[in-house]
């Protein structure tokens, strides 16, 4: 009997300290990347809520409508990392513009801004009327296939009343902006900007952002996001799911000289 | 069997109160992070329970009522 508690006890101390070197891995990430998923099923310690609650609606069938804009939500990490990869599963309702802003520095609340979706590039994607060629995150679309690619258009730029940005600045010139207000007129003949297409899952639409977070400033609740969707229609943009994909400093790279 | 199961309630009451005191300092050293794995009021909960049925079955005070 006595030897058999002996080896419950071992057991037993065993399993906790398992679970503390879980905790304690979980919280120096030695591989440098981690993994969080918000479903709006099962909440998660790590992606927060959306809020406002004035500017959402309630969490039902996992997914959440965003009725006002912005909305916030913070992205709690055991530790710093260098990058970060968010990925949004949502349904924009016809929704012209929306972007995630990062929140740079908390005392002036400066969010530096990547685009999620702009439904005037996807519909011109979608149509086939207008080529589209992609260079990592720079797209360029032409009206005719001129160019073969973005770097031959760089080299060779033409007139900037044929030329749109996104998100994009290119040397000289007074360049007609895409934003939710732009009209594509005969003119336009080049759009070009740094902006990933997102995926069409049936209902739904999943993009990728990528941000730089070495200049971050990271507070006590971790990073600061922010959804924006200016022109937000009556439908609102419903959400349903965040994925972050984090990575930093290997726990072996501490150790080199 | 009522030692038995004395014996085996105090092993687990002497890990989970081991358990708890180590996990609180994580947490005050780190704050958040042992929460975001462990639901504590679960813990608390086998915690306790664990230490009623101790005191409860405890084989001395049998004996002393007898």
């Amino acid at each position: 009997m006595l030897k058999r508690i002996h080896y419950l006890r071992i057991f037993l101390w065993l399993i906790l300290a398992s679970f503390i070197l879980f905790i304690v891995w979980q919280a120096v990430v030695p591989s440098g990347r981690a993994v969080y998923e918000f479903d709006f099923k099962k909440s998660s310690f790590f992606i927060g809520r959306l809020t406002p609650r004035e500017r959402v609606g309630v969490i039902a069938r996992g997914q959440q409508t965003i009725t006002g804009q912005p909305v916030y939500f913070n992205l709690w990490t055991p530790r710093p990392f260098n990058k970060l990869k968010l990925t949004i599963k949502y349904k924009s309702n016809q929704t012209p513009l929306i972007e995630v802003g990062l929140l740079m520095n908390k005392q002036s609340s400066a969010y530096y801004l990547q685009p999620l979706n702009n439904e005037t590039l996807n519909e011109l994607y979608i149509s086939k009327n207008w080529g589209m060629i992609q260079s990592g995150q720079t797209i360029l679309l032409q009206r005719e296939e001129t160019y073969a690619n973005v770097q031959d258009f760089l080299n060779h730029l033409p007139p900037a009343k044929n030329i749109a940005i996104y998100n994009y600045s290119l040397p000289g010139g007074n360049y007609k902006k895409v934003n939710a207000e732009f009209i594509i007129n005969p003119d336009i003949k080049y759009i070009i900007g740094k902006y990933q297409l997102p995926k069409t899952i049936g209902e739904w639409q999943m993009a990728e952002v990528e941000f730089d977070l070495t200049r971050v400033q990271r507070t006590k609740d971790g990073y600061g996001l922010m959804l924006s969707a200016p022109f937000l229609n009556a439908d609102g943009v419903d959400v349903s799911f965040i994925k972050a994909e984090l990575s930093g400093q290997k726990f072996s790279d501490f150790f080199k000289f | 069997m009522k030692e038995k199961v004395y014996l085996i309630n105090r092993e687990i009451f002497y890990v989970l109160s081991f358990g708890s005191l180590i996990l609180t300092c994580l947490e005050l050293v780190k704050p958040r992070l042992v929460l975001a794995w462990l639901n504590i009021n679960l813990w608390l909960a086998v915690w306790l329970a664990s230490g009623i049925i101790m005191l409860a079955i405890k084989p001395g005070r049998a004996t002393a009522k007898k």
